[in-house]
Parts: structure tokens; sequence; C-alpha cells
């Protein structure tokens, strides 16, 4: 019996189904991703699986008991941390602590010990007083995972938490992931961020248009895509006897175009770059940047899917 | 999830906005202080502090007059009247009545001071504004009333009031005033004059004679009873001052207003998503309502408070029998936070402010209007003096009014009726709409 299992969930918002019959097992004590793009449905996936949302369809398990009948079981073990700072911004942060820790049934002592022993967790013990409103966003989103933390939850689950961060509250957040999972915590990570996923994750799933289209670890997603690389040429201006001609070097596989820049998918080596280049020369066109991809979740997510994982 | 936490967490999100605290605890005061300095002159008793000046010209002669009304007892056919002693002259000497029992009662001089003057005198007063109006006693003033009291005569009395000028709500207040004590005369003598003519159809004059001694004196006991006056003023109602109508006028305003900021703190919650994060830690959606109303319920008492407080220590107002005001405080709280769940269950199934921004900007001042803070509702048009107190606001401010005067709960029960009708109406229909719009169990 695994931990949670999903199964064949669905969700509608009126027309939209945001969620199509998802399905999945998480084993206890492993670090879960579900990686995907805005609007892949990640949210409202977990939004269900923490009784915040009702599956239209489906159920979820939790250590064998559904969800929908029994909520209370896993509200108890569980800490969310949402994509949103849901925290009083008025208050300090100890009275936000306070609150949440009284929240999760969390009293006197007990609490008091807690928000000592998590606020020394994310870095925050001399800012305790201090109104959240006065805190840098990366402090914040600290706190936002600090409240999640305080009853000792056995699953976490994280929505984005370290979206507008700067370099160094994101490391304080990977690493106090890290370690909670070392103490055998639970967690189920979304983001879009691929690195973070590669890092944390020991499984990941990844969502597009509210299905998942692929699961498995970082080695098992790689050898979904051919051991290809993908060229990524920007050109002065690209028109249709561009892309004809590169179609034609021999060990393209697919052209597609974004953002006015070329896409090239390729099992040869950097030195398909000449004939590139010789095409440009060609047309009379020049050639503005290069970039030469290796395969990663990036590129498994658009092979998979012909989409970016991120604007950016 | 401890309820005191939770509501406790309500009061200090509630506190930490500044702004919002001081436009709902500080601006009653000062609004209401500003209003009832400026707009005191349009209550009768607004005049505590300056009541109005009057000049009285008497162009009768009372000496003249009581030597005419003995001279008309003794020409008199109409019986013997000498049973009336010079004890009864006095004891029903109109003048003695309208100066001594009347003007100089305690009360009505806190309404209105008078001086006696020649005509010429009063006019110069008028004109230079140290006096409101003139009073002009006419000639034969004192027989011609006597003579109507004493006997089955009537004579007209031509009494002139001169009024200045940009002082006419005061001055109608005082020929109101006035106008009551020589209503009462004039009740009296056709009381007597009914009484009279009873006699005769039943040829019983003698009978009425020996008792008509005993009637005159008991009217003119009755008329110089203070509080047959008092309660027979422009109200006809023990008279509340300016800082005691708008101290409550103004609360039950921003009554509203607080009603009002409160509806919009769940919706916020739920953008904030600190309302589905308590929901995910198990608090039922119910437990947050119920603090929401009840840190709005607890939020109106200290807005009522802290505005009958300082209305008591700066103006020495009293607004009536203590538990009396407790229990209406709580009653009114208890219906104005009903309002104000029924606004929070609309933003938060809309998942928007529009209802709870046009209440706040356009229907406050409506019902404010309607309800009586701004003017009292005797000065209103009909149709709103009869609906005023029956909308909430208006409910509150008859409530308190009537215990500031005086009045029983007893007697303000069709108003704490209906305030407690509507208080349980606006949550049952919270209730419904709530229970309509959302779905089992998605937030």
């Amino acid at each position: 019996m695994a931990f949670i299992e999903v199964r064949n969930i669905e969700k509608h918002y009126k027309e939209i189904k945001a969620v199509k019959g998802v399905s999945f097992d998480i084993e206890k004590g492993k670090v879960i991703g579900l990686l995907g793009p805005n609007g892949a449905g990640k949210s409202t996936t977990i939004s269900m699986i923490s009784t915040l949302l009702k599956p239209d369809k489906g159920e979820v398990f939790f250590e064998g008991e559904s969800i929908l009948k029994n909520p209370i079981k896993i509200q108890k073990k569980l800490g969310i941390v949402p994509q949103e700072i849901a925290l009083y911004e008025s208050l300090s942060a100890y009275d936000n602590l306070e609150f949440w820790g009284s929240a999760y049934g969390l009293k006197k002592a007990k609490l008091k010990e807690r928000i000592k022993e998590v606020a020394k967790l994310i870095g925050l013990e001399d800012r305790l007083k201090k109104p959240v409103k006065s805190f840098s966003g990366g402090m914040k989103r600290r706190l936002n995972i600090g409240v999640a933390l305080l009853h000792e939850p056995e699953l976490l689950i994280m929505d984005e938490p370290t979206v507008g961060i700067d370099p160094q509250s994101r490391n304080h957040i990977l690493d106090t992931v890290v370690k909670l999972n070392e103490k055998g915590m639970t967690i189920i990570y979304t983001s879009h961020y691929m690195e973070e996923v590669e890092k944390l994750c020991d499984k990941i799933y990844i969502m597009d248009e509210g299905e998942i289209v692929a699961d498995g670890d970082i080695d098992q997603l790689v050898n979904l895509v051919p051991k290809n690389k993908v060229f990524k040429i920007g050109f002065n201006k690209i028109n249709d006897d561009l892309i004809n001609s590169v179609k034609n070097i021999d060990g393209v596989e697919d052209v597609k175009i974004k953002d006015g820049i070329l896409i090239i998918d390729t099992n040869r080596s950097e030195k398909m770059i000449n004939e590139l280049v010789d095409i440009a020369s060609l047309y009379k066109l020049s050639i503005e940047s290069v970039d030469i991809q290796r395969v990663n979740l990036e590129t498994v997510f658009l092979h998979l899917t012909g989409k970016a994982l991120r604007d950016e | 999830m401890d309820f005191l936490k939770l509501l406790r967490k309500d009061f200090k999100v509630f506190f930490s906005d500044p702004a919002s605290v001081s436009i709902l605890l500080i601006m009653p005061i000062v609004l209401s202080s500003i209003l009832s300095l400026a707009l005191g002159g349009t209550f009768s008793s607004g005049v505590r502090t300056s009541p109005v000046p009057i000049a009285i010209v008497k162009e009768y002669d009372k000496e003249v007059d009581n030597k005419l009304l003995k001279e008309s007892f003794d020409k008199s056919n109409i019986g013997n009247l000498e049973q009336m002693d010079q004890d009864m002259f006095d004891k029903f000497d109109i003048e003695k009545l309208f100066f001594d029992g009347f003007l100089d009662n305690k009360d009505i001089k806190s309404l209105i001071t008078y001086e006696i003057l020649d005509k010429k005198t009063a006019y110069e007063k008028l004109d230079k504004g140290k006096v409101y109006s003139i009073l002009i006693l006419p000639e034969n003033f004192s027989y011609d009333l006597m003579t109507n009291m004493m006997t089955p005569y009537r004579n007209k009395v031509n009494l002139e009031f001169i009024e200045g000028q940009g002082r006419e709500i005061r001055n109608t207040m005082v020929k109101s005033i006035i106008s009551q004590f020589f209503d009462e005369i004039s009740s009296s003598s056709v009381m007597k004059n009914i009484l009279i003519e009873e006699g005769i159809k039943r040829d019983e004059l003698d009978k009425v004679i020996e008792v008509l001694p005993q009637f005159i004196e008991e009217q003119g006991n009755q008329n110089i009873e203070k509080r047959e006056f008092i309660d027979k003023t422009v109200s006809r109602k023990t008279p509340i001052t300016s800082v005691q109508y708008y101290t409550i006028g103004m609360l039950a305003m921003f009554m509203l207003f607080t009603a009002g900021s409160h509806s919009y703190e769940l919706l916020n919650e739920k953008k904030q998503k600190t309302y589905q994060r308590q929901i995910v830690a198990g608090v039922k959606l119910k437990k947050i309502l119920l603090s929401q109303y009840v840190s709005a319920v607890l939020f109106l008492i200290l807005q009522q408070s802290l505005l009958f407080i300082f209305s008591r220590l700066v103006f020495k107002s009293d607004f009536g029998a203590l538990p009396n005001l407790i229990t209406l405080m709580i009653v009114s709280a208890a219906a104005m936070a009903g309002l104000s769940l029924l606004l929070t269950v609309i933003a938060f199934v809309s998942e928007n402010y529009a209802v709870s921004s046009v209440f706040q900007n356009v229907l406050i001042y409506v019902l404010a209007l309607l309800g009586g803070s701004y003017l009292p509702l005797e000065v209103m048009p009909k149709i709103i003096q009869t609906i005023g107190p029956f909308i909430l606001n208006g409910g509150i401010v008859k409530v308190f009014i009537q215990n500031a005067m005086g009045v029983s709960i007893g007697k303000m029960m069709p108003y704490l009726i209906s305030l407690i009708i509507q208080g349980v109406a606006f949550l049952v229909a919270g209730i419904i709409i709530l229970s309509k719009k959302r779905g089992v169990s998605d937030v």
C-alpha cells in the first residue's frame, strides 16, 4: 500500500477541464516532483490531495483511507506551503507561527517549543517580533514554509515555494527540503524550475494540460528523448527558405520556431553549426545567437509537449 | 482549533490596520463632537449651555387688571363667587403662574431666559441680536386670562411674538414651549365652561358654583406642576441634548461602517490564501464565520463604549440607566454584526467586494439619513418618520435615545424586537446564501 494513492482524479472549472484523470502513487519518505508550466494542473492536483478541493471524479487515499470520507486524517499529518504568501502580513512572525500552530492543534509549552525550533530551522530566530510586512520576499517564503512545519507533518506539499526570491533564500529553502526529507518526511514539490526538481526529487511527474504526460526519475525521463542536441539559433530574419534548408540538413529531426529563435533537434555534433552558417550566407542572413543544449528536463518537456516549462 | 485563538487573531488583524481603526473609533468621536456643537441650536435642550434669550414686554398693569376683575365679579350675575377669597386669587394668579411657575422653572430656564423690558428697549435689543425674540403680553392680559379661567366668559387674548432674523429654528422652539403653557390655560378654561354649562343644563348651577373654586385651584396646581410643562415641550418627551443626539446618531452610522469594513475580511483571507490554509489545517468554515461574527460584535461594543465614555467624560452626557444601556449595546451590536456577516458571505461567495463597496460608499449615507443620524426624524417627512425607526440603524438611534430620555425597556420593546428580528434575518440570509452558492467542500 502506497502512502498516498491518487486514482483517476478530475476537476472542472465550468467549461475548463483543469485535471483530466490523473493517477499516481507516492511512497513514504520520498520527494515527488510535479513539473509543468503554469496552467498544467499542478496546483489543482495538490489542492485535491490536500482536501482543499473535492475531485469531480476519482479518489485519493491516504494510508489506505479515502480522504473524501475522512479528510481529518490527512489534515492532521499534512503541512502545506502554498504558492502565495499565505500569512497575516500585518502580524509579527511570532503571532503568525503561534496562530498557525494553534490551528494545527498545538498548545502552550509544545507550541512555544515548536515555534523556537521552526524559527531556527528557517533562520528567522532574530526576526520573530517583526511584522511580516517588513520582511524581504525570501524571508516571507521561509516563514511560509515554517508555518507548515510547526506540527511536524508526515507529508509536506510545497507549491512553487521559491517563486520570486533571491538565490540565497532559494538555496536555504532547497537545503531545508533536503534536511526534512532526510528526517523521513514525504514531500510533494511542484515547480517549473527544472534544476530544483532535478536536485530534490526521487520521482517526477510531468504535467501538461491537466494530464501526466510522463513520469520517472531523472534518468528515466531523459531516456525518453533520443540522445540528441538542441541548437537554438537566432537569425536576423527567419523565412520559409531558411526553414526548409535547415530541415534538409542531414541529421536534423525537427525544426520549430519560438520567440524568433530557430530550435533545431538533431543527432549531429556541434560541427553542424558550419552548415547553418553556409545556409545563412546563401540567403544573406546573419546569425545573431547560438545556444547548443544537452538533454535535460527542459528538453524532455519540450520534446513531450512542444512547450517550454516557463515563459522567460 | 481553540476558538479564542481564532478570535484573537481576527481582532489583531483588524487592529493592525491603523487607518481603519482610527476611522471607526476616532471619527465618530470627532464627528459627533463637531455636529453637537455646530447644530446644538436645533435641539430643545441644545440650549442647556446657551438658552434662548427673549424679551417680554408687559403692556398690562396687574393692579388695574385685578381691580377690574373684582369689579366684574361684583357685577356678575352668575352666582356667588365671593367664596373665592384673596388666597384663591393668589393661587390662581396668572402672572405668578406664567413667570414664577413656568418661565422660572429650572428646566425651562435651561431652554429660555427672559428679561422684562419696555417695548423700545426690547426692539433695540432684538435689532442688536441680544434677544432672539420678543413676547408682548397685551393690555388686560391678566384680566382676560383670569376672566377666562374664573368666569363663564371668554375674552380673546392676543399674544404677539416678534422674531429676530436668522433665529427661526430656536424661535420656533420658544414659541412652541410658550404656546404649550397657554394651551393648558385655554383647555382648563374650556373644561370649566363645560362644567358650568352642564350645571345649567341639569339645573344644578349652585352645586357647580360650590365646586368651582376647588376645580380652579386644581387646574392652577396642575399648571404649576413642573413635569407637565417639561413633558409637553416640542417633542412631548424629556428633552435630550444635541451632544446626546449626535453621539447616538454618529454611533449608529459608524456601526454601519464597522459592519461594512468587517465584511471585507473573509474575502481578503480567501484572496491571501490564509482562509484555504485554515481549511486545510482542519479549521471549519462555520468556526471561521463565528469568529468573524463575534469579533464584529466585540468591536461594535468597543466602538459604542468608547463613544459613550468620551461623551460622558467630556460633555457630561447621560445615556440613561446603565443596565439598560448595556443591554441595548449588546442587542444592537449583535444585530449589526448580523448585517456584517451577511455582507461577508455575499463578498465571499461572489468573490468580489462590489456589494460591500456599494454598501460602504453609498448605502450607509442613505441609511444614516433615513435612520436619523444627521437630523432628528421629527423634522423629516412623515414616511421617513414612520420607517426610520424600523431600519437597523434607525432602530439603534431610537432605542438609545429613548434610553437617554428615561424610557423603560418595556416601552422600547417594538424597536428592540425589530432589531433582533433584523439581526436574525441577516444571519439566516447569510447562511442560506452560503449553503446555496458554495459546493459541499470546495473553497
